[in-house]
């Protein structure tokens, strides 16, 4: 289990990562979110000894990182796929990562294979695309078979394809009972991978839990059609609920239950010609969630940023 | 097999990492080259010219045949720095960390693939610019040195060593600045502009000063002649050693508080 205890990192003069307290479980696929600047890949390298922390602390299993008797076989991270020399073939690289924690060489051969880069094992890794840098990194941190994997932003700028190969690996990782930790920040990844979340907004535990939970703790919205959708909507802004209408005959009401919504128009003898329940996107509750502290607004989200 | 991860491995990787890339095999074929055929072209300009002048002129035969050391130091000094430089520009420092967090240990098996492949390049490469130095002296008939000499044999030798020690010195600068321009543009200023400067100033300033810095002691090591304001060999290495280990544990202790 990795622990992070009041953990803290302060550049200059912003702070990274702010008294963030968690456990991360074995065995199950936890997501790690939080909008860019949120402080994901600097915990991420607090918890590989990379950097030190202000205050607080990070161990795996009760120990420091540096104190792993052979890291690349407890802990497997991919931080970021370019960080290896472009000029060694993926092959070499491999070998000598290997050669630092004992690893037999046959190993490396059984980990490109498992991410399918056997073929160009002898190719300069700096002229791989980004899916294969990706899937390279990832060879990397499957090279020690360990039990935990950390994986800082494993999706960005993959194609769909990739993604999907990525995902379905992670769950497959996850159901072998290794600890698997995914930073993100994009919301709609992780739903379809992650079993918990931790979300994170300029460097603070926002919230931790279940991803399901995380969904129905949503208030949603209402979407409802009547003839007398004036009638109604005055109705319900008395009721203290927030009125929006789309057109003549139809409103959404925010913050309400579609219990709430027809028991106000029974009482009001109206009509309705429809009711639906409008369910909270995860990406919506995480843009709630998130509001506060997103670090640089504007076109975010729209696109998969590529850092 | 060892229990845990060791110097020993780790030396083996960075063993593996080394002569896996291109850029190392490159940069020793340019050392080579350099060395043994500068060493050469120089011997074989200068032993004409003497011929040519009949004698006249004092004639030093080791200086000649090694003069390629003189560009082989910005070379080494260039290896020494990348080792480390080229681990913060592509950031693989990172992923070298986090495989091996050692990080003296890292730092040590780093320097102990440099300094045993320079040692046995170095010194395989100044005995074989000596040779040809010394088959061209001979062929003009003008003074030559012998290794069975004891100053000659230490002159040469200690061509190698030289060369090594002031990798280090690159090798430390990288570790500290982190940056390949930044550790080149100090290595040179120390070894090739500071002593010309020094030079400008009167001699009663300059001269104290001159017989410390590394360009002079390398240069002292490798000379048979010796002028009055220069250490003898043997201190010349001693101190050049200790500027080496000096600047690497400096860069050590950095290394260790620094994020990576
Ligand atoms: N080495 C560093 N020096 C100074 N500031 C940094 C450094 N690394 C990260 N930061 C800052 O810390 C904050 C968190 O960054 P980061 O951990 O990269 O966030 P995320 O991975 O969630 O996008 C940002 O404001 C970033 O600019
Ligand atoms: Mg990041």
């Amino acid at each position: 289990m990795i622990q992070l205890k009041n953990l803290t990192k302060r550049y200059d003069n912003v702070v990274a990562v702010n008294d963030l307290t968690v456990d991360i479980q074995p065995g199950v696929v936890t997501g790690f979110l939080g909008p860019n600047g949120s402080g994901k890949s600097t915990t991420m390298r607090m918890i590989l000894g990379l950097d030190r922390p202000t205050s607080g602390s990070v161990t795996i299993d009760g120990k420091n990182y540096a104190d792993l008797k052979f890291p690349l076989r407890e802990v497997g991270a991919l931080i970021d796929a370019k960080a290896l020399h472009p000029g060694r073939s993926a092959r070499n690289h491999l070998l000598s990562l290997a050669a630092t924690n004992n690893i037999p060489k046959k190993r490396v051969d059984e980990v490109l294979d498992i991410v399918g880069l056997s073929k160009v094992a002898r190719k300069r890794a700096g002229d791989f695309s980004l899916g294969m840098g990706q899937r390279l990194g990832i060879a990397g941190a499957l090279l020690g078979d360990p039990q935990i994997l950390l994986f800082d932003e494993p999706v960005n700028g993959l194609d769909p394809e990739g993604i999907r190969w990525v995902r379905e690996f992670f769950r497959g990782l996850a159901s072998e009972g290794r600890t698997v930790f995914v930073s993100s920040h994009l919301m709609s990844e992780m739903a379809l991978t992650a079993d918990d979340v931790i979300v994170i907004g300029r460097g603070k535990l926002i919230r931790q839990g279940k991803i399901t939970d995380l969904t129905e703790s949503a208030v949603g919205s209402v979407l409802v059609r009547s003839p007398q959708a004036d009638a109604l909507g005055a109705a319900l802004r008395q009721a203290g609920f927030q009125v929006t209408a789309d057109n003549e005959t139809s409103l959404t009401i925010g913050g309400a239950t579609s219990e709430q919504v027809g028991d106000v128009a029974h009482e009001n003898n109206i009509a309705l010609h429809e009711l639906t329940p409008q369910r909270a996107s995860l990406e919506d509750v995480f843009m709630e969630l998130t509001a506060d502290s997103v670090e640089y607004s504007g076109s975010q989200h729209t696109t998969e940023e590529t850092k | 097999m060892s229990s845990s991860i060791s110097l020993a491995s780790s030396t083996k990787a960075e063993w593996i990492k080394f002569r896996s890339l291109r850029s190392s095999i490159y940069s020793l074929i340019t050392l080579i080259s350099l060395t043994v055929g500068l060493g050469a072209l120089i011997t074989f300009a200068i032993a004409k010219h003497y011929a040519d002048r009949g004698g006249d002129l004092t004639y030093d035969p080791i200086a000649s045949s090694l003069a390629g050391l003189f560009f082989a130091q910005f070379v080494v000094g260039v290896m020494g720095a990348i080792v480390m430089t080229g681990e913060y520009a592509t950031t693989s420092i990172r992923t070298s960390l986090a495989a091996f967090p050692r990080r003296t240990e890292f730092i040590i098996s780093k320097v102990v693939v440099l300094v045993v492949t320079l040692l046995i390049v170095g010194e395989a490469m100044v005995f074989v610019s000596y040779f040809i130095g010394h088959m061209i002296e001979a062929s003009y008939n003008v003074p030559t040195a012998s290794l069975s000499n004891a100053a000659t044999w230490r002159a040469v030798s200690f061509g190698g060593v030289e060369l090594v020690l002031l990798s280090l010195l690159g090798f430390g600068l990288g570790l500290l600045l982190r940056r390949t321009a930044a550790a080149i543009a100090v290595f040179v200023v120390v070894l090739l502009v500071a002593p010309i400067l020094l030079n400008i100033l009167p001699s009663s300033w300059g001269e104290p000063i001159l017989r410390w810095m590394p360009s002079n002691l390398s240069q002292g090591m490798i000379s048979l002649t010796r002028d009055a304001h220069t250490f003898g060999p043997w201190n010349c290495l001693i101190i050049l050693a200790l500027y080496a280990i000096g600047l690497v544990s400096l860069g050590i202790v950095f290394f260790n508080r620094r994020d990576a």
